[in-house]
Order: structure tokens, then sequence, then C-alpha cells
């Protein structure tokens, strides 16, 4: 009835075409990418852009990704302690800002919306900050302690809406009926404002649940959350299981809302809604139970890595073996390494440092020095890798794998041979090259084409810059993280691309083939580096015994694609693996090949003269 | 029995009840009559224990209570906007004070039942309040202190809500119920009307201090401030001075008017100043002498208004002096076309009617 008697206004205010068109682009422009986001996750096929079928594979191999598993379990564990906590909070806050008139009111009122107002990326430094200064370990409690602090404030608001409607006499009434404080709180006051509690907690949850940028600060050992993970997993390209997952988040999350929405209208809560609520609180109390809090283990290992760069298996064995509990957190980068063992508390007892980075680490006194007495298994690393230019002590790191940049191209639109760096400047391929985005690795292509060995010559430097300005129209893109989606939708026909990367491809279809230039390739070695604060430092020394074994040497190789400088694990490799160039390159001499170095002060004009490049 | 002795609540300079002293016994309706902060609502709940007594006591069948805290108080209050529970159901709601004294179960029902019944909210315990009229919240909200069987009952306006009709009819309820509980009730109302056909005694206030406390009739008849005088229905004042006085009968000089006489009074001072005061309804107006036992003085109509059941003249008085006068339409032609404005009539009144009040 109420809606026959509104009747529009004659003057059609609100009633334009335009109006109307433009908010419905709004929301299409909203929506289409979740669409396709959602509809791309049941794609059969491995690259995001083309369609292949139905298929739940992606979900399958989703869920049985242990890894994937222990993120949400953290992120459900961080999202319910902090709800629960905020909600509490807040519930008072709100019952304090509304009922009683006190000094300092107003100010209180405003300081609840600095977390509302403010970026997440200053409260996540600021945070961070704090507990470095407190001393206060980062790990789950330091994340939930974070997340409390942006959530609570929005908790606080829609909780006070609910209190500030509740007339006062309610409560009167319930004293006045014989009932203490705390029964007039119980029986008459939040059963009123339930519908704000429970609607600011699931406020709480959700945020809590897609939070990345406050998280990334303050998580420690044994803290990565979904989000956090799902980053990680970009490094290997956007691939259908990311889809799979951010489906299963946009479902979650809508739910969440539209609960919060029907709650914040309805009056009542009915009695089924309450069983619901007591089902929750005692999942809660589970996940709290079975959660890393109170699983006490006296031995630990904390282990930071990329994903998918270390067996999960060996992991289980290690653990059977020792008894000691391995937690691993996921790193995306060298420089995200460096930031977090420069903050001094991250705990972490075995890093993976590229060559390079390993050099700026020990400069900063970021290492321990490994103790190779303790690793027996040491003997079996390649000699040519014990003492290498970036560490010539050998003191500092172990060997863990190593891999080169090359080229990889799709034959069917490629002609062979593809031997040489040039055919990047090719202009018949115009518009379908593609380059990594990252200045060593372009510069040292350029010096190669020129006939350089890359070095600290501001002359030789200016030269690279300038072929690689010529190269720039012929180029699709810089690109580091979706090179193999590029490949498989054919947007791209030949890219230069890094060893695992081109594995994958390669195996995954004949037509892609390895491009190896007869110039020479740039080398890196990922290694592993004890940080010098490690908690457990003779539990990384057993750890890196343990994988320099040559048979788990052999199965990690088999599993990660990665050559590793270990000659007695070659020998357990099936044959095709080890005859495959893209995985073990053929090199003659390991003296001479060239790794990615620390250029120090020289780095300063590499950066330059990459910038000349990228905005030329 | 409760007893408030000197009784006080300021906030800050603002005595909203000052010194306030009264008994009231066992199983009486009392009323607090005054206009909006005359302190009226603010005794109720110093009593209700919902606000801190600044100064005095309070006592209840002889315990000092003026520290309780409101759960541990045997009152239980009917509040203005009754109060409901939303979240709870009629029958929740009345059997709320029962449960949390941990009643037995069948008690409870029993007791409920009762006081349904009593209410006439039977085929309503299911409801919820957001369901229910106004007129059927008061009465739950009435069950629901009833139930409890306190020493007092407080009323805090408890049918300003309500419409004039439903009011009417609650108030005639409220009245038979009180006879049947024989609870103690502490009514709190702005409405004179309210008062005076509800209350054994009224109180009536102003500005934080009792001006008069007396029985309905009393109050009306026998004002013993100006302020009740006028606040109490309407009355016509007159400053005089007293001329002569002995038992029983006393001469009054309105100057510019002439003298009046007043009977049934004590003997008075006289050539003191005060004011003498008469109903509107207690005058009438005529064209006839008056008689022996009756004032008469000069007047010209200057307003008539037709009221209904009454019709209301403002008549003129020597020295531009205004006073009204109610005539009963009970000879229609008689009050309504007989006078007209602009007459010249006389103003006749019993010497019975009137009082005296000491300036």
């Amino acid at each position: 009835m109420a809606g026959n008697l509104s009747r529009n206004n004659d003057l059609g205010i609100g009633q334009s075409k335009w109006l109307k068109f433009i908010t419905w682009f709004g929301i299409a422009f909203l929506l289409l990418p979740l669409i396709i986001l959602i509809v791309y996750s049941f794609n059969e096929s491995r690259t995001v852009t083309r369609w292949e079928g139905f298929s739940f594979r992606w979900y399958k191999a989703l869920f049985s990704d242990v890894s994937i598993w222990l993120a949400i379990k953290n992120s459900l564990t961080i999202a319910i302690v902090s709800t629960l906590v905020s909600v509490s909070l807040g519930t008072m806050a709100a019952m304090l800002i509304a009922r009683y008139s006190f000094k300092g009111k107003k100010l209180l009122q405003n300081i609840l919306y600095i977390p509302v107002i403010l970026p997440d990326i200053i409260f996540g430094v600021a945070l961070l900050s704090l507990f470095i200064l407190i001393k206060f370990p980062l790990g789950i409690i330091s994340v939930i302690c974070a997340h409390v602090t942006f959530s609570f404030p929005f908790a606080t608001m829609v909780i006070m809406g609910k209190v500030i409607n509740l007339p006062e006499s309610l409560s009167e009434a319930s004293l006045d009926l014989g009932a203490s404080r705390w029964q007039t709180f119980v029986k008459v006051i939040l059963p009123n404002i339930a519908p704000g509690v429970i609607s600011g907690a699931l406020f709480a949850f959700s945020m809590s649940i897609d939070d990345f940028v406050i998280t990334f600060f303050t998580a420690g050992v044994g803290a990565s959350t979904l989000p956090l993970k799902i980053y990680s997993l970009i490094k290997h390209g956007i691939t259908p299981s990311l889809n799979a997952i951010s489906t299963i988040l946009i479902v979650f999350t809508v739910v969440v809302l539209l609960m919060a929405n029907f709650l914040q209208k309805t009056k009542k809560i009915s009695r089924s809604f309450k069983i619901a609520l007591g089902t929750f609180f005692l999942i809660i109390v589970g996940l709290l139970v079975v959660s890393p809090f109170f699983t006490k283990s006296s031995e630990r290992l904390n282990i930071y890595n990329y994903s998918n760069y270390l067996d999960p298996e060996l992991i289980k064995k290690f653990s059977n073996e020792t008894g000691i509990k391995v937690t691993l957190d996921y790193v995306n980068d060298n420089d995200e390494m460096l930031a977090k063992l420069q903050m001094g508390v991250a705990g972490y007892d075995i890093i993976f440092p590229t060559a390079f980075m390993v050099e700026i680490m020990k400069k900063q006194n970021l290492l321990a020095p490994i103790c190779i007495d303790s690793i027996p298994n040491y003997k079996y690393i390649t000699p040519g890798f014990r003492k290498m230019s970036f560490d010539t002590t050998g003191r500092y790191y172990v060997p863990y794998a190593y891999g080169y940049t090359g080229m990889v191209y799709n034959s069917n639109y490629i002609e062979g041979p593809v031997d040489s760096w040039d055919i990047l400047w090719d202009e018949r391929y115009k518009g379908k090259i593609m380059m990594i985005n990252e200045m060593r690795e372009v510069f040292f292509v350029a010096s190669k084409r020129l006939g350089f060995k890359m070095d600290t010559s501001l002359s030789k430097l200016n030269m690279a810059r300038d072929i690689l300005i010529e190269q720039k129209p012929l180029l699709k893109k810089y690109e580091s993280n979706a090179i193999g989606d590029l490949m498989a939708s054919e947007e791209v026909w030949i890219a230069q691309d890094w060893s695992g990367s081109i594995t994958r491809l390669t195996s995954s279809d004949p037509k892609f083939k390895l491009g190896y230039p007869k110039e020479g390739v740039l080398f890196f070695i990922d290694n592993m580096c004890i940080p010098a604060n490690a908690p457990n430092k003779g539990n990384a020394e057993r750890f890196i015994n343990f994988l320099l074994d040559p048979a788990h040497s052999a199965q990690n190789i088999n599993c990660i694609m990665y050559a590793m400088p270990n000659d007695s694990a070659k020998k357990l490799i099936p044959a095709e693996i080890l005859n495959n160039p893209t995985v073990f390159p053929k090199i003659k001499n390991f003296d001479s090949i060239e790794i990615a170095r620390d250029f120090g002060e020289f780095n300063r004009e590499l950066t330059r003269a990459w910038m000349e490049v990228k905005v030329h | 029995m409760l007893e408030l002795k000197n009784l006080s609540k300021f906030y800050g300079n603002v005595k909203a009840v000052n010194q306030v002293n009264l008994t009231i016994s066992k199983g009486e309706f009392f009323c607090l009559l005054g206009p909006s902060g005359c302190g009226k609502t603010t005794i109720l709940r110093m009593v209700a224990g919902f606000e801190k007594v600044t100064e005095g006591n309070i006592y209840l069948e002889g315990k000092d209570i003026t520290n309780d805290a409101p759960n541990n108080r045997d009152v239980n209050t009917v509040f203005q906007n009754y109060a409901l529970f939303p979240n709870l159901s009629v029958w929740e709601n009345i059997a709320y004070g029962l449960k949390i004294r941990k009643i037995t179960k069948d008690e409870c029902n029993r007791r409920v039942e009762d006081v349904v019944r009593l209410t006439g909210l039977s085929g309503f315990e299911k409801r919820m309040p957001s369901k229910l009229s106004g007129g059927q919240q008061q009465r739950v909200a009435l069950a629901r202190a009833l139930v409890n069987r306190p020493s007092i009952l407080l009323l805090d306006e408890p049918l300003s809500a309500l419409d004039k009709k439903i009011a009417e009819q609650t108030r005639n309820e409220l009245s038979e119920l009180q006879r049947k509980v024989g609870i103690t009730f502490i009514f709190v109302t702005h409405n004179q009307t309210e008062a005076l056909a509800l209350a054994d005694r009224i109180a009536v206030m102003k500005d934080g201090i009792i001006e008069h406390c007396d029985q309905p009739k009393e109050i009306y008849e026998k004002p013993r401030t100006h302020f009740v005088a006028d606040f109490i229905g309407s009355m016509n004042f007159f400053e005089c001075t007293i001329k002569a006085s002995e038992d029983k009968a006393t001469l009054l000089e309105i100057p510019e008017i002439g003298d009046v006489i007043l009977t049934g009074q004590n003997k008075q001072e006289a050539g003191k100043t005060v004011q003498f005061c008469v109903r509107p309804e207690r005058m009438k107006i005529s064209m006839l002498q008056p008689a022996e036992y009756e004032n008469c003085i000069k007047g010209v109509i200057r307003q008539k208004t037709y009221l209904g059941e009454i019709t209301k003249f403002v008549v003129e008085l020597a020295g531009n002096r205004q006073i009204s006068i109610m005539a009963q339409n009970y000879l229609l032609k008689l009050s309504n076309e007989f006078y007209d404005i602009g007459e010249e009539v006389n103003i006749i009144w019993s010497k019975t009617s009137g009082e005296i009040i000491h300036v």
C-alpha cells in the first residue's frame, strides 16, 4: 500500500534517462569483472582468457592444496577472534557514547573515525612501528590486534545506531522489576541491539577476511592469511585457481553482507537464528582449540619461501622424523624478504634470497654465518657453487636452486632458429614480443646483444638504454607475472622468460619452445640463508642438511622443476628431466656463468636508465 | 507507608525538588499534580531509585531506602511511554519480574494469569508489544508492575499518551483496579481532571515544593495559595481589603467595584489586603436584582464563547478588570441568546461562594 501512495514527482527530478543509464552503467562496470572471474573459475583451460569447457578442475586443485587450507584456517581464526573482540569493545564503546555524557566524548567520537578515514597503508606501517617498539612478536596475535583496531570503530558505529534508538526507560523498567544491571544488559539491552551487534560483527568479519594491506605489515611467522596466499600465488601467473579462490571469497562475502543487511532490518531475532548463532560460536571454540595458539611444541622451524618452491611432502617428512613443527610462510620477492628482515621481528629461520640479495643482506649484517660442520650433506654441493662471487667466504649461504632467463616462443608463428637475443628486435613480430619487467634482466639482454659483459660502466649502460628505447615500439609490454597466460592466449608469440616458467609452458604444449641465445643467459641462484636473529638456528641447519640429502634433493627437483647444484642427486632424477635444457641448462664451466649481482652505488644509474626507457 | 523527609534534588543551582515532606498511607491513591518542571516526576524517580537523592530520606514501611538500588526496592513503576520490552511477548513482559525473582513456574503462571484477567488482556498473551494499541500497551505496563505485588505502584503520566476517550475509560478502570488490589498508587500527572477524578489526596507542586496537599474537594474548594487556585480549574481573582470580620461573616471591599460579603469563614483580621477569588461556574449573569443571600456587581459583556455544554462570558468590570463566567446551557436561549455583547448586566453569586487567599 505504501508503495502505491508514493508517486513520482511531477517535476521529473531523478527520472532522466541519462541518470538511469549512467547508474546502470556504473553498476555493470562494478559487477562485470566479478562475473567474468566467476565464469572463468569453471574454465577447463589453464589460461584465463580462453574458454575450453566447464570444469571443477581448479576447485579440485584448490581443495587439495594443504597450504590454502592452512591460509583459510588462519584467515578464519583471525577473523573470528578479531570480530569477537571488536564487537565486545564496540558494544561497550557504543553504550558509553550513547548513554553517558562525559568530558572528551566528542573527541572520542572523532577519534573513532580515524581508522575509517586513514589509508590502510599508513595504519599498517604505524602498527608495525608500534609492535617493533614494544617488541611485540609478529604472528597471529599481532594480526588479530591490528584487525581489531580497524574493525572496532566500524562495529561501534553500527551498534551505536541501535543503542541510541533504544529508550533508556527500558533499562529503568528492567531495574525497576528487580533485574540487576547485568541481567538488564543480557535480557533487555542485548536482545534489542542484537541486530546491530550482529551486523557489526559481520562487517568486522568481512573486513578482516578481505584485508591485505594491514595484514601484510603485521603478519609474522605462521600468520599467512588467504589474501596473502593469493598474492603469493600471483607470482606464478593468474591461474583459474586464483579465480576459484576469489569466487569462493566473493560468495562468502556476499552471503555475510546480505546477512548483515537482513539483520539490520529485522527487529526480532528468530529462534532458529539463535541456534545458528550458537552453532557459529561452537565452531569458533572448536577452531580455537585446534588453532596453533595452543599447539605447544618446543621445537620449531619457520621457513620463509616463495610458494611452490619447496616440496610440501619433504616438510611433512622432516616434521615426522624430527618432531620439529615447521611453519611455512610465503614471500613474493627479494625486496619483501629484505624489508621483513630489516624490521628485525620476523622470526624466520630459513630464507631463500637470490644471489644479489645475499650480498645486500650480508652487507647489512642481516645474515648469520652457517655452521658447515653441522651440515654433513654439504659435501654433495657441486664445488663450483660453494664460494661464489657474491659471498667468497661461502659461510653465509647454501645454494638451493638455480635457473636462467631465456626465451620462450610459439613455433606456430615464429620461424626458427631462435638462438639469439636479436630476435627480440625483429620487426616482423612487432607487438607480439614481450620482455620481463625487471631492470637487471632487461639491461642484461641489451648488454649481451651489444656484446658487452654487464658491469658498472656508464657509457655501456647508456648504449644499452638506447637499444632498449629502439626496441620499445615492438613490445607488447614489460610483464613479469602473466607471461604464461599471455603466451597461452597467443597475444604474445615470443617472450623473455625465466627457465621455470619456460619449463611449465613447454611441457604443457609442444608448440612452445625454448629459445637459448648463443650470446649467453643471465643465471640466478637462490640460496638458503639463516637470518642473524633466527630463533631456531640449529633446526634451520638440520633442515638444510635434510634437503641436501641426495634422495630428498632429487624429490625436490622433481617437484619444483628447478635445477639444484647437487651432483649425487642428479643420478636419481629421471632422464627426461635431467636432459630438459630448461631445467638443467648445458653448462660446461660453472665458473664462467653470469649471475645477477648487486651493483651497489651503480644501482642508482641503472634505475635512472630503466626509468628513461620506461617513460620514453 | 511511604515517608519523604526533607527530600531534595538539586541539578547544579536548580532545585528540582526542595525540602519535600510527605506521608502517604497504605492503600492510598495519591496524586502529584503540577505543571511540567515542577519536580513531580523527579520525586517519583527518586522513590523508584532512578535518581540519586541530594538531601533528605525516603522511608518505606519505616525502612530507609534512600540509597537502595532500584532493583532492591519493593516499588514498581508504570512508565509514561510504557517501556515495554519490544523483544518479549505480552506474557513474557508481564512475567519478567517474577522470572528475575526466581518464582516457581506454577506460581508465576498463576499470578500472570490473574493479572492478565484483572487488566482485561486475555487473548493477547502471545502478541508482541508493537502489535498492541496504546490502551492495550498501557494495560500491559500496568500488569507487568502489578504482578510483582509491590508495596507501592508508581505511575508516571500513564494516561497522557492516550486519546481522550480511551484515557477517560482507562481512568475509570484504573480507579476500580486500585480499589481491587489495595496497593498504594502514586500517580504523577499535569492533568487536573485526572487528579480530581482519581486521587484520595492530591499534592499540588510548583518549583520543587508542595503548595497544597489535601483531598480533591478541599483543593478545589479551598485552595490555600494563588497558584493552586489558579492551576486547578479557572478562577476569578479580586484584590481587596477586609473591611470588617466576625465569626461566620466577612465584609470585603473591592476598590472601584464595591463591597461583597463572604459567609462561612473564620474571623479575619480587619484592614488586611487579601485576594478574594470566585470560580466562574459559581457566578451567574442576570438582569434581576440579587436575593438577600447573594452578592452582586455590575459589568459589561465583552466576549461570548459557545463551548457545547457551557457558554463562557468575559465580562468587563469597572477599572478595566475582566472576569470570566461559565453558564450551563440548560436553557440555551437564556444563556446564549438573551445576553449580548456590549450589554450591561448584573453578576451575581452566593455569599457562601468564594475563598480568601492571604498574600
